[in-house]
């Protein structure tokens, strides 16, 4: 959970106000629907906030942009990836491509690295046996 | 003077797959249920569903995709609505989900699923273990292969109310408005009587009555076999030929027949039955005809009726 001190999210070296968050949380809610899906418990918007909020790409003007953009590929690759790969996999494996390969790029993440991790989960799992669960 | 009395939901409104949600429709329509119930219901489904989403992710996915939620939701009131239908009316089943925790209902209703599960898992292994050998694609490749797939694949946990199989071979009677659990047991109970009729004939004799009526095809043709075997036994009964012997004279069937009223031709159909019954009783006492094979052959005598009708 990211904490919350004196009304804002503390980030690096960023400050996420209250508005951000909420802001964010709305992202979320319009990713879900549009992504056909429905979340349980806490969510995954904290933990993606958590994990990039050390990401020397995230700056005071671009995060809210940035991390609404994340969080909405976020739920369009849990369905991508076939519900095979945990949210806190995901995350991580986010966190890893944008701070590395894509080099804080969301359109190299969204048109490369995380259609690249789907092509390979869905060659792995795309089997006729339906019934498995390996999330 | 009797008093009867009044029911308030219509049983004949009520759906056989969807049960829970077609009685809360109708309870609420009868003022048996009020909306705010209506909408703990519903909440109490969300809260069980959304353990099932947990337990479906390991704890690991905080979202799952709306199609599966919608599977979880129509596999929990699937569930409850098997302790439902154990009520003695629809009116005390409307009480039930009105009064009792949905949860309540549900855990029962999976120990309810568990005993059918395995009891027909039971009746499966000894159908096929006795299954009448006459060669068709479809009898056997779905009493055995089929129905041992929908074993394997049914979870009642995540999917109480899915079939996954679509039974190709068709039963005499059909299996209708049921699926999950309940349409299987209800087939298999029909494949096992169906089949221990068919058992009181020889196989060779059933295999070239099929063969004389479609030719070699009969193997690969979707026909029910014991609508074939009962058709030609009663039809030789009428004619006065041995039902075993599996071969009618059309020639002497059609001067037994015609001109009879429909009426007559019920009581005859009626007599015909008594008398393959008969017969089998004495020249095959191995078979197992059951009083539970007995009202199945009654209730398709009407469509037997029909067939034969045009004669």
């Amino acid at each position: 959970m990211v904490r919350e001190n004196e009304g804002t999210n503390r980030m690096h070296q960023i400050t996420l106000t209250q508005k951000q968050s909420l802001a964010l949380r709305q992202t979320a809610a319009g990713a879900l629907k549009q992504t056909g899906r429905i979340e349980f418990g806490p969510g995954a918007v904290d933990p993606i906030i958590e994990v990039f909020s050390d990401s020397p790409y995230l700056t005071r003007e671009n995060c809210e942009d940035t991390l609404s953009q994340l969080i909405m590929l976020f739920y369009t690759f849990k369905n991508e990836t076939l519900d095979r790969i945990s949210d806190d996999a995901l995350i991580k494996y986010m966190k890893k491509v944008f701070d590395e390969e894509c080099r804080g790029s969301i359109e190299l993440l969204e048109s490369q690295a995380l259609p690249a991790l789907a092509k390979k989960v869905r060659l792995k799992y795309a089997t006729p046996d339906l019934v498995s669960k390996e999330i | 003077m009797q008093l009867v009395k009044k029911e308030f939901i219509n049983a004949s409104k009520l759906s056989g797959r969807e049960y829970l949600v077609s009685l809360l429709r109708e309870a609420q329509k009868a003022g048996l249920i009020m909306p705010e119930t209506a909408m703990r219901i519903q909440k109490e489904g969300m809260d069980i569903v959304s353990g099932l989403a947990m337990d479906f992710t390991d704890g690991r996915s905080s979202s799952i995709r709306i199609e599966q939620a919608q599977e979880f939701v129509l596999s929990v009131f699937y569930t409850a609505g098997l302790t439902l239908k154990t009520s003695t009316s629809p009116d005390e089943a409307a009480f039930r989900l009105a009064s009792e925790p949905l949860r309540a209902l549900y855990e029962e209703g999976n120990k309810i699923i568990k005993k059918k599960l395995a009891s027909a898992h039971m009746l499966h292994r000894q159908v096929s273990k006795n299954i009448f050998a006459v060669k068709n694609e479809f009898y056997t490749s779905t009493i055995t292969a089929g129905l041992s797939g929908f074993f394997k694949l049914y979870n009642p946990k995540f999917g109480a109310h899915e079939t996954h199989i679509t039974a190709d071979y068709p039963t005499f009677l059909p299996v209708n408005d049921l699926t999950g659990i309940e349409f299987i047991e209800k087939y298999l109970e029909f494949v096992d009587l169906e089949n221990r009729f068919c058992l009181c004939f020889d196989v060779g004799v059933a295999s070239e009555m099929l063969h004389r009526r479609f030719g070699e095809e009969y193997e690969c043709l979707v026909l029910n076999i014991f609508e074939q075997v009962l058709t030609e036994a009663l039809c030789c009964a009428l004619s006065g030929e041995p039902v075993k012997g599996l071969m009618c004279d059309t020639r002497i069937l059609n001067g037994t027949l015609s001109g009879l009223t429909q009426a007559e031709l019920s009581d005859k159909l009626q007599a015909a039955l008594s008398t393959m019954l008969r017969e089998l009783q004495v020249s095959a006492p191995h078979c197992r005809v059951t009083p539970g094979v007995i009202e199945y052959l009654k209730s398709c005598l009407p469509i037997i009726y029909n067939t034969l009708c045009p004669l």
